[in-house]
């Protein structure tokens, strides 16, 4: 589990986000239909049970916010500076994906837009030590294969419909 | 007890067809080999497994998935071994005394002793689920609605309380677990909640896109943070395990056995609390306690007999509460009501051949993954070699493509993308994925009964605190959470003593 991120001020900021969260949820469960016209009481009513959620999650959230707001201002306990959520390497990654399952898939035929999508990550993050054609060989070669054994397996093996 | 005896009988005689056979040994292989690679969990394996066997037979398909899953949880331990990074988290403690093992020259000897393990862990936990699911499943049918309630919030407070080392943080992904699973229509009056008027959010968000965005695509970015160093195998001789190692660890085999079982019957703690309470106790109970950490065959033998016995030991709820043992369960769980199996109370009274048809699946997975640790080893690990950015992206194409499978729906290839972002960032502030798994599982079964119990007692709250057994249970969550807190507050008083 990534533990780069935990801080004291993360606690605080993320026990208030928890808040304000809960306090959403509670709201919409307030707002929702209360059904009182068919007989519904108060635990039959569709909001009960998020609003109930929503509470203890503002409270939970405020026990994490207090702690660390505790923890920040105890001069002992120093924060060590936290590792970055994102690197290059990972908004490379993220950017890909998103482009290729949120993007590509469903507007562009599966085959090509996988094909695509493996040759640009396998090239882009090949080692820099390989050269650019070995590179671009052994990117062609990934997107391709892996592009017809998955409609093969998926869709001629196990009938499984692709997007 | 002799009708069990017929009833598995029957199970092994309808598997043991030459098509059955082969299924069982492709997905073992399959199983070893995604649990072997760093960066595929045994549950994202499975989720990825349930899409492409939608079209199966019920019995063949999950056939196919329990092999995946004990294969993955045995699979995990190769790459502990040879490279010191743990193929799923249950193998994390065997890095200790596997890797150890292999830099004085014994990878050989400790990938057999980790055959070894995880075949009589898998036995030892089969002969429970078969001895101990009839038992609980008939105490089941007692449960009401008062029950359930405590038991789905026990399920994902205790696996928020012992996953991860901040029970806080465990509990707030629990708790926000439950909250998606209210998300769609509710069961009384069909109203929308939480969809604000996007069709597809009114059906609800269906798990196994959401598992596989938080155990796949999380899993993906962070194993991208970092360039993968150049991988070095140890060079091994002989992978066959001495009979010696077991006559003489027969005490640890055993108590390990118990431990993961044990482990694996509780809510939502999985392989891994397996794999470390197993390899505490041992080295608690060991007379060779300065050897665990730097080679220990007791240490590594006790792990992995653990987390194997685990798996067995979290199908027992599963089957006779529908509630899963462990994250790799509650996918197995989805894919057996997917193909129209209804674990649960009922499952003794309706079907209870199947019970006994899943001792026999984790059988052939075991017989499965003793023929791959004895004979394919060498050829196996040439799979560490591959490298990351070959892998990751093929499996993000799978993560795709497995969840567009269920239900034919884009929209659920952005729910496993939104699912990767929230668990990508929850995880490197610290929040565990498994609590936030069993509250989108158990949010509905606790969101259920917690409303017809209180339409029984025409809103009094008093028979959740005297039915026995519901007391029983309310007492477990009250006093394992003040426990937790008690042993954090007594931790931190003692940190800051002056030494």
């Amino acid at each position: 589990m990534s533990e780069g991120g935990r801080t004291a001020r993360s606690d605080l900021w993320g026990g208030a986000g928890w808040m304000a969260f809960g306090a959403l949820i509670v709201f919409e469960s307030w707002r929702m239909e209360r059904f009182e016209r068919m007989g519904a009481v108060l635990y039959t009513m569709p909001g009960f049970v998020p609003a109930i959620i929503g509470a203890v999650l503002m409270l939970l959230g405020l026990v994490l916010a207090l702690r660390g707001w505790r923890r920040q201002s105890a001069p002992h306990e120093a924060d060590e500076a936290p590792a970055p959520l994102l690197n290059r390497r990972t908004l490379a990654t993220l950017v890909l994906m998103l482009l290729y399952a949120g993007g590509l898939i469903g507007r562009v035929h599966f085959m090509p837009a996988t094909a695509l999508f493996v040759t640009a990550f396998v090239w882009l993050f090949a080692p820099p030590e390989a050269g650019w054609r070995r590179r671009a060989v052994a990117a062609l070669l990934a997107g391709v294969l892996t592009a017809l054994v998955v409609d093969l397996v998926f869709e001629d093996v196990f009938l499984v419909r692709l997007p | 007890m002799f009708d069990g005896l017929t009833a598995f009988g029957h199970s092994l005689a309808t598997f043991g067809t030459p098509t059955v056979i082969l299924y069982a040994l492709l997905s073992s292989l399959l199983g070893v080999v995604m649990g072997a690679l760093p960066g595929l969990t045994a549950t994202m394996s499975l989720a990825l497994m349930t899409t492409l066997t939608l079209k199966l037979p019920p019995n063949e398909a999950l056939l196919i998935l329990v092999c995946t899953y004990v294969g993955a949880i045995y699979g995990g331990s190769r790459s502990a071994i040879l490279l010191n990074i743990p193929g799923t988290p249950a193998s994390a403690a065997s890095c200790l005394d596997g890797y150890a093992l292999a830099r004085q020259g014994l990878a050989g000897r400790a990938m057999g002793i980790a055959t070894t393990g995880s075949v009589l862990g898998t036995l030892i936990g089969m002969f429970f689920l078969a001895g101990f699911t009839p038992v609980l499943g008939n105490m089941a049918l007692k449960f009401g609605a008062y029950e359930f309630f405590w038991l789905a919030l026990f399920g994902v407070l205790i696996a928020g309380t012992l996953t991860g080392d901040d029970p806080l943080k465990g509990w707030i992904a629990g708790i926000a677990g439950i909250f998606v699973a209210t998300i769609g229509q509710e069961a009384q009056y069909a109203y929308e909640r939480f969809a604000w008027g996007v069709r597809d959010l009114a059906g609800g968000i269906q798990l196994v896109p959401a598992l596989v965005g938080a155990f796949g695509f999380a899993e993906l970015l962070t194993a991208m943070k970092a360039r993968q160093a150049p991988v070095k195998i140890s060079a091994f001789d002989t992978v066959i395990p001495r009979l010696r190692d077991i006559t003489q660890y027969r005490r640890t085999i055993l108590r390990s056995g118990l431990i993961g079982t044990g482990v694996g019957i509780v809510p939502g703690v999985g392989e891994d609390v397996a794999a470390w309470s197993s390899y505490a106790a041992a080295k608690r109970a060991s007379k060779e306690k300065e050897k665990f950490g730097k080679g220990s065959v007791e240490g590594l033998m006790a792990a992995e007999t653990g987390d194997n016995a685990c798996v067995p030991g979290a199908m027992i709820p599963v089957l006779t509460l529908a509630i899963p043992g462990s994250a790799p369960a509650a996918v197995l769980m989805a894919a057996m009501i997917i193909h129209g199996v209804k674990p649960g109370p009922m499952i003794m009274v309706e079907n209870p051949q199947f019970v006994y048809d899943v001792v026999a699946m984790m059988l052939f997975a075991t017989v499965g993954i003793l023929i791959y640790g004895l004979v394919l080893t060498r050829l196996l690990v040439q799979v560490l070699r591959v490298p990351q950015h070959i892998i990751v992206p093929i499996i993000f194409v799978l993560c795709a493509v497995g969840s567009f499978a269920i239900a034919g729906r884009l929209f659920d290839v952005y729910v496993m993308l939104a699912f990767g972002l929230i668990g990508f960032v929850l995880r490197h502030y610290g929040y565990p994925m498994a609590p936030l798994v069993l509250g989108i599982v158990l949010g509905d079964l606790l969101e259920k009964n917690l409303r017809r119990a209180l339409v029984l007692s025409d809103g009094d709250l008093t028979p959740f605190f005297t039915r026995p057994i519901s007391a029983g249970v309310a007492a477990l969550i009250f006093g394992t959470i003040g426990w937790k807190l008690f042993s954090l507050h007594r931790a931190r008083r003692l940190a800051r003593l002056p030494t």
